[in-house]
């Protein structure tokens, strides 16, 4: 009697409703905006680009609710400023004068500073999940995250340690295990999500990727060595030559992107399809419809958009792939409206500032 | 205080999100003695406007929050006008937008008062980085440019000018001059009194004194710490601006504003220190002027990188400045010998580029 009939069960549980159009509105404004105030208005145009796409983001009909704001972010990126990028900055450049001086105390302070980078990388990403999720609310319950990100940071470090020193063939065990750590701490307010992505389905996909990004590497190694100034020989001193060599290996680089990318395509759309698909909300089960060819299609029309718009298609990127996932996500199941509270965590009160600083959110 | 009050009555019923849990329930209002009555199966209480806010209105209705429950949710169907007079959800207060206001003057102020004094202050800190500090960044820029030159008697035609241009113990830093193997046109003074000319430049010069009046103005570089001020600089705007968007557009306009200054400055120092050597400036002008000439030389993108002509801008005014500075009777800078000598500093004599 109480509950509202939207709570059976129907065929489009999730559905995106926004449009490019409307969006492109939004985000013009954004950019004039954030170009006349030197950048300052973009934590209030971020807010805004989100407000949108959750607002038109629907789920059993009614819509998603984003509740941050510009302010919250501001003082996130301030107070990141202050606690992480002037130690930094300061740290990495007395090691800088250090390298001169002392070597091996500059050495060990590198080898500390460099590792914690890394470590607040990991913090940042999961803070910036965080906060998203605190802000996100639906029906007036809110998401969240129950620990603080350090513990994530730790395994981030690790996993990147273990990814550098296998020369990347890790890489969809290290995905899916970051995506478990990070998502098997998400709450739809009292609802636990979970997520079990196994990596060993995804292996033979990236493998393939990887062999021919080696051969293609290789093949780019040779390239320059066999046109590049060796120790003994001169380099040009004709500019046109010059030129020639560097727009040769810029080619080559280029050519050698495109064929890992190709390459990866299919591994790239399996992992979505890994890690959505291994998602759960309560009894809520997600999917995600992604072949490598829309991948493909996607990155050819953002590349068109973004060229024959001179750069400014750029702005409508958080829209195109905001829409591109979630009209591919088809959730199913059930969710018992009765039993879904209010979160009991409590939201973190500034925005996802060190996040902002490493510039890692799409959207 | 501006109590809000709502100009039509409400509708009769609407949906409530209490914010305990997803449930939506529905609500019947009425309109009684300047409250607003929610009445439903686990609902009955009296609201005040003035904690009422108007939030997102879409084509599905009104939704109304609360301020004194961040997560309560009261949604009017569409078509009715209750509501929309009331303050906006997430809107300032004055004070909070006057503090807004202020605060944000500051920060432009304070951000343009480092723009204008950040100069001043760094060339005040510039002398006081203390040699120990900058002497180990300027040997480790130096070996990282290539080879150095050996010739002896060219390096000793060259120390002879830098003694007559710098007399000893007159600049506070030690100077330490290196003769790069490299055909680019170029000199540069670096941290810690380190002053590289390439082999590229000496090529290029018509006679020792265009050499001269490229070391005399390097040497105004040291003679006035603007290394040490460009390290501070560099120092300084990352720490200000951080990884903000602004970083970008201040650094750049504060770096240009700052360069040409110092250029300037140099340009000053360099037809003193001529002058007292008795050797002419003229010859720094014509330098300036052939290289303004060669066209593929400056505006080539590759060509351009090294260019002593791309990093000291030779505009017709600064090669006036020197030519009209003039010196009584100048003296020979180097003599046929001497000039030879430094013309092979580099091992056997090489055709200048053309």
């Amino acid at each position: 009697m109480d509950a509202m009939t939207a709570d059976r069960p129907r065929p489009d549980l999730w559905r995106f409703d926004g449009r490019g159009s409307d969006f492109f509105g939004v985000a013009l404004v954004n950019l004039l905006l954030t170009v006349v105030t030197l950048g300052i208005y973009r934590f209030w145009g971020k807010t805004l680009v989100r407000r949108y796409l959750w607002s038109n983001s629907l789920f059993a009909g009614e819509p998603l609710e984003y509740t941050g704001t510009g302010l919250e972010k501001l003082i996130g990126a301030v107070l990141a400023l202050l606690l992480f990028s002037v130690p930094f900055f300061i740290l990495s450049f007395v090691a800088g004068i250090m390298l001169q001086t002392i070597p091996l105390a500059a050495a060990g302070l590198l080898l500390v500073l460099y590792p914690g980078l890394i470590w607040l990388l990991g913090i940042a990403l999961y803070r910036s999940r965080r906060y998203m999720f605190s802000r996100t609310a639906w029906r007036g319950v809110r998401g969240g995250m129950a620990g603080n990100g350090v513990a994530y940071g730790g395994r981030f470090l690790k996993l990147g340690l273990l990814q550098f020193v296998t020369l990347g063939i890790a890489t969809p065990f290290v995905t899916t295990r970051l995506w478990n750590a990070l998502m098997n701490e998400a709450m739809f307010g009292s609802i636990e999500v979970t997520a079990a992505a196994e990596w060993r389905r995804l292996q033979g996909r990236f493998m393939i990727g990887w062999v021919a990004g080696f051969i293609a590497y290789a093949a780019l190694i040779g390239l320059a060595v066999s046109i590049m100034p060796l120790p003994g020989r001169a380099p040009p001193v004709d500019p046109i030559a010059e030129a020639t060599m560097i727009g040769q290996i810029y080619g080559a680089a280029l050519l050698l992107g495109i064929v890992v990318g190709l390459a990866m395509l299919s591994y790239l759309a399996a992992l979505q399809r890994e890690l959505w698909g291994s998602l759960r909300v309560g009894d809520l089960h997600m999917e995600m419809d992604l072949r490598g060819r829309d991948l493909l299609g996607f990155w050819l029309v953002n590349i068109v958009l973004i060229v024959f718009s001179f750069g400014v298609g750029i702005i409508m990127m958080p829209y195109r792939i905001y829409s591109f996932y979630a009209r591919r996500v088809r959730v199913t199941g059930s969710l018992d409206v009765e039993a879904l509270r209010q979160s009991s965590l409590s939201a973190p009160r500034q925005g996802d500032g060190l996040a902002d600083a490493f510039d890692i959110a799409a959207f | 205080m501006d109590l809000p009050t709502p100009s039509t009555s409400p509708p009769s019923e609407a949906r409530l999100h209490d914010g305990r849990d997803a449930r939506a329930h529905i609500v019947s209002l009425t309109w009684e003695n300047g409250l607003l009555h929610l009445r439903g199966a686990e609902h009955d209480e009296k609201l005040s406007p003035a904690l009422l806010r108007r939030g997102l209105a879409t084509r599905a209705g009104l939704t109304l929050h609360r301020t004194d429950a961040p997560d309560w949710r009261l949604l009017l169907p569409a078509g009715s006008d209750f509501g929309h007079d009331l303050a906006q959800h997430g809107s300032w207060r004055p004070w909070q937008r006057g503090l807004a206001v202020a605060g944000t003057g500051v920060a432009i102020a304070a951000l343009a008062g480092i723009v204008w004094t950040g100069d001043a202050l760094a060339g005040r800190l510039a002398p006081l980085i203390p040699h120990a500090v900058t002497a180990p960044i300027g040997k480790q820029l130096v070996s990282g440019m290539g080879k150095a030159c050996s010739g002896k008697a060219g390096l000793t035609a060259l120390a002879g000018l830098v003694t007559r241009l710098a007399p000893a113990g007159e600049i506070r830093e030690p100077l330490n001059l290196t003769v790069i193997d490299s055909a680019t046109v170029n000199a540069a003074a670096l941290p810690g009194g380190e002053v590289v000319i390439f082999r590229g430049l000496i090529d290029e010069a018509a006679g020792p004194g265009e050499v001269a009046g490229v070391l005399a103005h390097e040497l105004g570089h040291v003679a006035r710490a603007h290394v040490n001020k460009g390290l501070i600089r560099q120092l300084g705007l990352s720490l200000v601006t951080g990884g903000s968007d602004a970083a970008g557009l201040v650094n750049l306009a504060l770096l240009l504003r700052a360069t040409r200054a110092d250029e300037a400055e140099a340009d000053g120092e360099a037809i003193r220190r001529l002058s007292r050597a008795g050797w002419a400036t003229a010859p720094l002008a014509d330098f300036f002027d052939r290289q303004r000439r060669q066209p593929g030389r400056t505006t080539g993108v590759l060509a351009g990188i090294d260019d002593y002509a791309a990093s000291h801008p030779p505009d017709a005014e600064r090669a006036a400045r020197f030519r009209a500075a003039s010196v009584a009777s100048p003296v020979s800078v180097l003599d046929a010998a001497g000039w030879q000598a430094l013309r092979s500093v580099c091992g056997a004599r090489r055709k200048p580029s053309a």
